[in-house]
């Protein structure tokens, strides 16, 4: 007895001082050497890409170098005693172009202690990250009291972030049964976050059919809403969090209204009424079987009211060839009572004629909507409406490139500047078509204050390489931020290369009014969403990124802040990077800017018959902090 | 000494790689220029007499406003054509721009001419970035070739059509056939039948090139209307959403020096908006950015419906079959109990006799008739399919008015074709004892099991009361309606198991008149045939 007394005395002994070794080796793993001034740390150490280095110092630090085991370096300098950018190291991204790294400040700096947040930059400037990449050495001018890796990047006791983002919680959703595929062009995942006005919770439209609303303390469900029949595409909340909406493509193209504490409905409506269903359509298989049923996409509300969209297919016959007839209408309600304050067209629907986005301003005043059909080759109206009456207040014939299009369109609508000054459309020719807004009341019809091509499409051959404009936003500054996706070749083209890249493809770019490039930045994948959000002090940007099918590079998927307040280029606005495996659909901000919620779905990263599965199917929400 | 040269010759090695591969020297601005799927190490063959748009940009990576010149110098026998405002008198390409901001780029299409009398070869495109006083160089290689040497060089070994994922031929397939899914989504729907949204046709074309440089080709394939010669237009793509009025697939294929290449197209079911019919199918391939085609492969195509109906016919003989057997078994006391042995011989020679006057001369006629008929050979056979068998089934029925008297027949019947024709198959598995099944729910439904059709009289014998013809005509209404029904799902098993396909025509002339027809006409013989025989039995 005496003996196993012993024996269990020991092992507790060496478990205790394992942990302690682990936690003590954890803070101060380096082995540094110094010579002529120069601190090198040895420390061969595996990484993740949402890793922090953490690093603790008393001296005054001029730079950084972090060396990596595949031969990469990224190196820090202080911008205090530097003010030119150097690089020191090349690569080559996914196309075979060779890149130049440009040197990014240390983050967060202060107080001797600083943090480099690996997943932002080394992935985006320093190659490829696998399962074996690892720290090699870490070279300054300083010695450090502590430098280590965490993933912890926020302290769940005190709430104190490391960095700027700080993960602190995830919700999973459910599996879904057909991924997306790196095939697809685009996302064809609908699912949608919203937080709630204070932050506290956030919805979530899911693909499964269930609205979720959680607590984003903690990610703890209070109640969810299956939606009988289709799939949800989109979901908000109510200006005074009372009530969340949600919009399915279903045979009855309901759009929903819930009470926020309970989570039962309160009223819905069917567009299927106005809008005609399945049954008004030729069968059809696939894909189409979704598009012949109303859906409800947009969902915007504003004091009391709330606007809707809803739009669908129907499959016609006309001698012995089959057609596409687009049909749309646009709604306000009583967010309340749900009863309809008016609706475009008044009577009935649009009929022959595929609709955008609808946007209403900020203000409430104006909402705008654009109808468009390239089968009939009618190019883009816009429409701008009193968002209080229905009235329509003028309205915009647009034009097209007619060398490469025969009609241009505008899926992304009309989206108006804070102010209400302008309206902004980006034509998929590739031109933003700028209208003064307050002339154009004034006119009665619309009047154009600026054309900027962005876009236009360039011959490889003959063959036109395009891209497109994504969506925009305007900040609060009435400069216009501006998103396009991928590059692609003609409809049908079944390479997954194009001869070229178009070069302002998977980009953002902010612009001022007259067309003057402020800043940009190019990214390496698809954006799927955005979200723009300010208060008096803070202005940020939060992209969201799918895949690239072009690249197939799963590194660019994620998420991106820039804050807007910084002066300087794109690369100065950076404020985070969150990487995920698989594709980010929707990342929103929270009103009051201290949170952040993303919905990670997984992607099938193989092109040919196998599977290739990354990432999860999740919720994650993060805490902010700002300096 | 050895040193000294050995020093000099790493200096002009690292001197020379500088140059020619392409290194980047600026830090802050990068130069491309990007020929189609030239970029890096890739080549491209560029053809003589060839055009190629040749994409020059210059990326900057710092938040500065910078005036930049840029100069490009052509190899001989490359010619710049336009854009005209950025070609010298000398032929070089020169412009002037400023960019601003990190990502910020300028770019411009150069269009190029490989002059026809350039030897092929390997070239270099050098060209310098001009800014803040200091110049950078970088350069390119490129290949050109002539078109003979392309003719020469390139082969299309195969253009298969379906294909298999592996890029195979589909032999279980016709030749130049798409099938294409039958769009009855409230079927699917209700059934809530998921559909494979990667539910495409495949074409597998192979490639070779047996010449000694690289070579970028463009593949295009259409569907043409047979009758217009008018391109067919596809129903829907989701990335079909920029207006462009494109008939067909087109794609790039590389190729290196002695590859083979399988290079897929994909036609997703729902992108064909084609009705059933005939087409013409045409793959064209040329040298990627070069004017004209070398090589052309037209083919007739054949677009077959699937019907989904078939699987669903299938399905429920299945499950009717599997009913009736599990019936018959249950209830069989009920359904057997009261035949006596006399009435087991009255049907086994029933069964007998059909299988003389049915299944053999079926068996014997219906290769001959087959050969001659084609598929309207039903027409000939039906008459002992169809007419002679519910000609005696009837007669039978109208000796044996009782339940379990068809399945008995049919079972019987079954057995001596199993055993003396070997005709015992899956398909005669599900389908014999459905169809006595549905004989037996037409002989309740026609009312020929109720006592008072054939009326007994006072002793207890069935009074010799003439069958009025309206009673006759719904006898003869319902069993036609059975058989017809009998009869689709004949054909949709057939259709299922053997994968084959009827056109609707054909479908609904062997129901109504195989089917319907011939039952209808004959039944009314058989209860006449039966009354008369009745007499004799009684007598």
């Amino acid at each position: 007895m005496k003996k196993r007394k012993i024996i269990f005395i020991l092992l507790l002994f060496t478990a205790a001082s394992g942990f302690a070794f682990l936690h003590f080796y954890r803070i101060n793993p380096f082995k540094s050497e110094e010579n002529d001034g120069l601190y090198t740390y040895s420390f061969n150490k595996k990484f993740s890409l949402n890793d922090m280095l953490v690093f603790k110092t008393k001296s005054e630090i001029e730079f950084i170098e972090l060396h990596f085991s595949n031969n990469r370096v990224m190196r820090y300098k202080h911008p205090e005693h530097d003010n030119n950018l150097h690089s020191l190291s090349r690569w080559k991204d996914v196309a075979g172009r060779t890149r130049v790294l440009p040197v990014v400040r240390i983050q967060s700096f202060f107080n001797g202690e600083g943090t480099i947040n690996l997943g932002k930059d080394y992935y985006r400037y320093a190659g490829t990250i696998n399962r074996n990449t690892a720290i090699e050495k870490i070279v300054s001018n300083v010695s450090f009291d502590t430098v280590f890796l965490t993933n912890f990047a926020i302290n769940k006791q005190t709430g104190q972030t490391f960095s700027f983002l700080g993960k602190t919680g995830e919700f999973p959703l459910r599996k879904i049964d057909t991924p997306a595929t790196i095939e697809d062009s685009h996302v064809q995942i609908w699912e949608r976050v919203c937080p709630s006005p204070d932050g506290n919770f956030f919805a979530v439209s899911s693909y499964d059919g269930y609205v979720y609303f959680l607590d984003s303390k903690d990610g703890r469900r209070l109640w969810h809403y299956h939606v009988p029949d289709g799939k949800l595409t989109s979901i908000v909340i109510s200006e005074n969090g009372k009530y969340v909406f949600a919009g399915e493509q279903s045979a009855d193209g309901n759009f929903y209204c819930l009470n926020a504490d309970t989570g039962k409905l309160v009223w819905k409506y069917s567009t299927s009424s106005d809008l005609g269903s399945i049954s008004d359509s030729l069968p059809v298989s696939g894909m189409w079987t979704g598009m012949v049923k109303p859906n409800v996409r947009d969902v915007i509300t504003r004091g009391d009211t709330v606007y809707i969209r809803s739009r669908r297919t129907r499959i016609i016959e006309v001698d012995g060839q089959r057609q596409k007839v687009k049909i749309g209408r646009i709604y306000a309600f009583d967010h309340k009572t749900g009863s309809l304050k008016w609706a475009y067209p008044k009577d009935g629907k649009m009929e022959g004629y595929r609709s955008s986005t609808l946007h209403v301003s900020v203000d409430g005043k104006y909402a705008s909507w654009v109808i468009f059909d390239w089968d009939k080759e009618v190019n883009p109206r816009v429409f701008v409406f009193d968002a209080k009456t229905g009235a329509m207040l003028w309205q915009y014939q647009c034009d097209t490139v007619a060398k490469y299009f025969k009609t241009s369109t505008a899926y992304s609508g009309a989206i108006f500047s804070p102010d209400a000054k302008f309206v902004s459309v980006a034509l998929n020719d590739g031109r933003l078509v700028i209208f003064d807004n307050k002339k154009s009341l004034k006119d009665g019809r619309g009047v154009v204050h600026n054309i900027i091509s962005l876009t236009t499409p360039i011959e490889a051959g003959t063959v036109p390489v395009m891209t497109y404009m994504t969506r925009s936003v305007f900040t609060r500054d009435n400069q216009l931020i501006v998103l396009t996706g991928h590059t692609y070749t003609t409809p049908f083209a079944s390479t997954k290369q194009p001869p070229l890249y178009h070069p302002n493809s998977t980009s953002i770019f902010c612009l001022n009014v007259d067309g003057e490039l402020l800043w940009r930045f190019t990214a390496g994948s698809n954006p799927s969403s955005f979200d723009l959000k300010y208060d008096q002090d803070n202005e940020y940007l939060l992209v969201s990124f799918a895949h690239n099918v072009r690249s197939q590079d799963i590194n660019e998927h994620g998420f991106y802040v820039f804050d807007l307040t910084k002066e300087g280029g794109s690369f100065s606005k950076i404020k985070a990077f969150y990487h995920t495996d698989g594709i980010c659909v929707d990342a929103q901000l929270a009103p009051d800017l201290n949170k952040i919620f993303a919905i990670e779905a997984v992607i099938d990263m193989d092109d040919t018959q196998g599977v290739d599965y990354r990432g999860k199917h999740r919720v994650s929400f993060f805490g902010v902090k700002h300096d | 000494m050895i040193k000294k040269i050995l020093i000099i010759l790493f200096l002009f090695l690292s001197f020379s790689t500088r140059v020619f591969s392409g290194e980047d020297v600026s830090d802050d601005y990068l130069i491309r220029f990007e020929l189609p799927f030239g970029i890096g190490s890739n080549q491209t063959v560029l053809g003589k007499g060839s055009y190629v748009n040749a994409l020059f940009s210059v990326e900057s990576f710092v938040h500065k406003k910078e005036n930049i010149k840029v100069n490009i110098i052509l190899p001989e026998g490359l010619k710049a054509i336009a854009p005209q405002e950025i070609i010298t008198d000398i032929g070089e390409i020169q412009s002037e721009f400023a960019l601003r901001t990190e990502n910020d780029i300028w770019y411009r299409l150069v269009r190029l001419y490989v002059q026809p009398d350039t030897p092929e070869g390997k070239y270099n495109i050098s060209y310098q970035l001009t800014f803040g006083g200091k110049v950078y160089k970088k350069t390119v290689s490129c290949w050109i070739a002539s078109q003979d040497y392309i003719k020469e060089n390139i082969h299309l070994l195969r253009f298969s059509v379906p294909a298999d994922k592996e890029g195979n031929p589909d032999l279980k397939r016709q030749e130049n056939t798409f099938v294409i899914k039958e769009t009855n989504s409230r079927l699917l729907s209700s059934f809530n039948i998921k559909e494979n949204a990667h539910d495409a046709e495949l074409i597998a074309v192979e490639l070779e090139n047996t010449g000694e440089f690289p070579v970028t080709l463009s593949l295009d394939y259409v569907i043409y209307d047979k009758n217009t010669g008018e391109p067919i237009k596809w129903l829907a793509n989701l990335r079909d959403e920029q207006g462009f009025d494109v008939p067909g697939i087109y794609t790039q294929v590389f190729l290196k020096p002695d590859q083979k290449d399988v290079t897929m197209l994909r036609i997703a079911s729902q992108d064909i908006s084609m009705m059933q019919g005939d087409y013409k199918q045409k793959l064209s391939i040329g040298v990627f950015a070069a004017e004209g085609t070398f090589i052309t492969e037209e083919r007739p195509l054949r677009v077959e419906e699937l019907n989904t109906t078939v699987a669903v016919s299938a399905i429920l003989s299945v499950v009717i079959s599997l009913l009736g057997i599990v019936g018959m078994l249950v209830f069989r006391s009920a359904l057997f109990g009261g035949l006596t042995s006399r009435e087991y011989i009255l049907i086994g020679l029933y069964a007998a006799i059909a299988f003389s006057l049915v299944s053999i001369p079926t068996t014997i006629i219906y290769n001959i008739f087959h050969a001659i008929l084609g598929p309207f050979s039903f027409l000939v056979t039906g008459i002992f399919s169809e007419m002679i068998f519910y000609l005696l089934l009837i007669s039978l029925i109208i000796l044996l008015p009782r339940r379990g008297v068809i399945l008995c027949f049919i079972f019987a019947k079954f057995l001596l074709g199993a055993v003396i024709l070997g005709k015992i198959t899956a398909l005669s598995i599900i389908w014999y004892p459905m169809r006595a099944v549905m004989l037996e729910a037409a002989l309740f439904i026609s009312g020929l099991y109720e006592k008072d059709f054939l009326p007994l009289d006072v002793s207890g014998h069935r009074k010799k009361t003439r069958i009025p013809e309206s009673r006759m005509l719904w006898v003869a209404f319902v069993f036609g309606i059975t058989d017809a029904f009998l009869a689709f799902i004949s054909l949709n098993i057939t259709m299922f198991f053997y994968r084959l396909f009827y056109a609707q025509w054909y479908i609904l002339a062997y129901v109504l008149i195989s089917g319907f027809l011939y039952t209808f006409i004959v039944v009314p013989m058989g209860i006449r045939l039966g009354q008369r025989l009745k007499k004799v039995a009684v007598d």
